[in-house]
């Protein structure tokens, strides 16, 4: 521990000192007895001061966390010498919190561990890194301070609470593979699409004798194959509105996660691109262990402030196969990002976007100005909308505190109803 | 901690009082008042207050008469109990050493070292009164004993 002399002992001694020398100057024993404690203690302190060597070691009751979840954290302190109290502060990064008192004070005898329990609340989703502590203690006469700083890096991932997303955003095309969701052409499958004559090479199981019978032909079922489907959530995380500790990301996150889950629940594979500051992206893939690399992906999601000019160039292109859906989530609040989404429409990308608003985490108006400012700003992120929708592509807008479900229904029908462009 | 540090300087004070009353006094009581005050702002204003109230008190026992202040250990015992409670009140405001079991070792702590620091000032007074004529080396030895006890604590700071 690094040790640093307080402001007690150079005060004392000046005091005594001059005590002393009005003792000699005055010659009176009084001032001199005066003196004596102030030169006594810092003497003492000097002669006894310690070199105390202090150990913590940090220990973490798991490694992964929901959000708003308590996760137990232990502190072994061991010291060479008595420490009464020791002080531990714990520097954590927004998003966590110690449930008490932070800083803590421990008292740690000599060869005798000193164990403090923690609670710590993750309030917020990310990937965190926790154990360093810092540690201060005094010696018994408050002469010295004595410091030191621990590192014993622990990782921590708090994972995003789930969103519930019912109905998924049928994609317009699908892929070669077997999967859940029924594709637009016929083929092998169950969901029945259409009779036709029968051709030489037709199964005889897959006759329609009513509609033969009616004809005086063979005909034959058609059916609409099941097939997978490959999906990009596009994560818009060029800029972000905070406020309350809570920021626009949040909801967007949640979203990408919950989204994600739905879509490898039924087979297909799902990709992601995180696209703002910093480029991320993962290539589609399926199955449980790409819903976990989706999970650690997105918690490592930050908002990095780039002036730089993007588009959808930048993006590797196995990480956007063709005919994938592309579910775009957004809070629209950086031209770079619309650009690219328009971009990607006008490629002939299957395209649905949802606005994740962040009009909540703008701080509620004080005057007649920022009113009109908050209904101005509205209705540009109205008409960005309008302008995707001219272009054949579905947009919804997602206030958080509604569950996901209602854009995704919206785009839903959107996409139901209106026509794709034709490219 | 304030009554507490308010506490500390009104038994200084008195013990003062109860040699040198009047003027000396008030000088103290107000050098003491100083000592509360910037004891409460900062802790490196503390040796200004304790050079006030010693100072004062210094102009009391010199115009008192030639008499040696008996009370003179309790009045020391007292000024450093004020300075004391003065530092220790800057360390209560931290969070973490509110508690009343840190509380109650900082309070047990505080009383062994005034009662050290009474025990050092009786010494010094005893040793004062005890008659020795030595002539010019004894007189010589004041300012050689300043200066060692300088010395010691120089050189054990440098450790």
């Amino acid at each position: 521990m690094t040790r640093t002399a307080t402001r007690k002992p150079a005060g004392y001694i000046l005091a005594g000192t001059l005590g002393l020398v009005g003792a000699l100057a005055l010659g009176r024993p009084e001032l001199a007895a005066l003196a004596a404690p102030f030169l006594l203690l810092p003497a003492v302190a000097f002669a006894l001061a310690p070199q105390p060597s202090v150990e913590a070691l940090f220990r973490l009751e798991r490694s992964r966390a929901l959000e708003n979840a308590a996760v137990r954290a232990t502190v072994e302190i061991v010291s060479d010498a008595e420490l009464d109290p020791l002080e531990l502060f714990f520097p954590l990064p927004p998003g966590l919190r110690i449930e008490g008192p932070n800083p803590v004070s421990v008292s740690v005898r000599p060869g005798r561990p000193a164990i403090l329990d923690l609670t710590i609340r993750c309030e917020r989703w990310g990937g965190y890194v926790l154990g360093e502590v810092y540690l201060r203690a005094w010696d018994q006469l408050g002469a010295f301070r004595f410091e030191t700083r621990v590192e014993p890096a622990r990782p921590l991932r708090v994972y995003p609470r789930d969103e519930s997303v019912r109905a998924l955003i049928r994609p317009r095309e699908t892929q070669p593979l077997a999967g859940n969701q029924t594709a637009r052409v016929k083929g092998d499958g169950i969901e029945f699409a259409d009779i036709r004559p029968f051709v030489v090479g037709d199964r005889v199981r897959r006759i329609n004798w009513r509609a033969s019978a009616r004809r005086d032909a063979l005909w034959v079922n058609e059916s609409h194959p099941e097939r997978n489907t490959d999906v990009v959530i596009f994560l818009d995380a060029f800029a972000e509105m905070r406020y309350g500790g809570e920021s626009s990301l949040d909801p967007l996150v949640r979203a990408a996660i919950a989204v994600a889950r739905r879509y490898l629940g039924l087979r297909d594979r799902v990709g992601l691109v995180s696209f703002g500051g910093i480029l991320r992206w993962l290539e589609p893939a399926g199955g449980v262990v790409q819903a976990y690399r989706v999970v650690e992906a997105v918690l490592d999601t930050r908002v990095a402030l780039s002036y730089a000019w993007k588009d959808v160039d930048v993006i590797p292109r196995r990480t956007l196969p063709a005919n994938a859906l592309v579910v775009a989530l957004t809070p629209l609040l950086d031209r770079r990002s619309i650009g690219a989404l328009l971009d990607l429409s006008g490629r002939g990308y299957d395209l649905c976007v949802v606005d994740v608003s962040p009009v909540a985490f703008a701080p509620p108006p004080r005057d007649d100005a920022e009113r009109l400012a908050r209904r101005v700003w509205a209705l540009q992120r109205e008409s960005v909308r309008a302008r995707f929708r001219s272009l054949g592509v579905a947009a919804a807008e997602w206030s958080a505190d509604a569950p996901l479900a209602a854009p995704m229904e919206e785009v839903a029908a959107f996409r139901h109803y209106a026509h794709a462009p034709r490219h | 901690m304030l009554a507490a540090d308010g506490a500390g300087l009104v038994a200084a004070v008195a013990a003062s009082a109860g040699a040198r009353p009047e003027l000396e006094t008030a000088a103290a009581a107000s050098g003491a008042v100083v000592l509360v005050a910037a004891g409460l702002v900062s802790t490196a204003l503390v040796p200004l207050g304790l050079v006030l109230v010693g100072g004062a008190y210094g102009v009391a026992v010199e115009t008192g008469g030639e008499g040696v202040d008996a009370g003179a250990a309790v009045f020391a015992a007292g000024l450093f109990l004020a300075a004391e409670l003065a530092h220790w009140a800057h360390e209560l405001r931290s969070p973490s050493r509110g508690h009343w079991t840190v509380v109650a070792r900082g309070a047990f702590r505080l009383a062994l070292r005034t009662l050290t620091g009474f025990a050092a000032a009786a010494v010094v007074l005893s040793a004062s009164a005890a008659r020795i004529d030595g002539g010019l080396p004894l007189v010589a030895l004041g300012p050689v004993a300043l200066v060692g006890a300088l010395a010691l604590v120089a050189s054990l700071a440098r450790r």
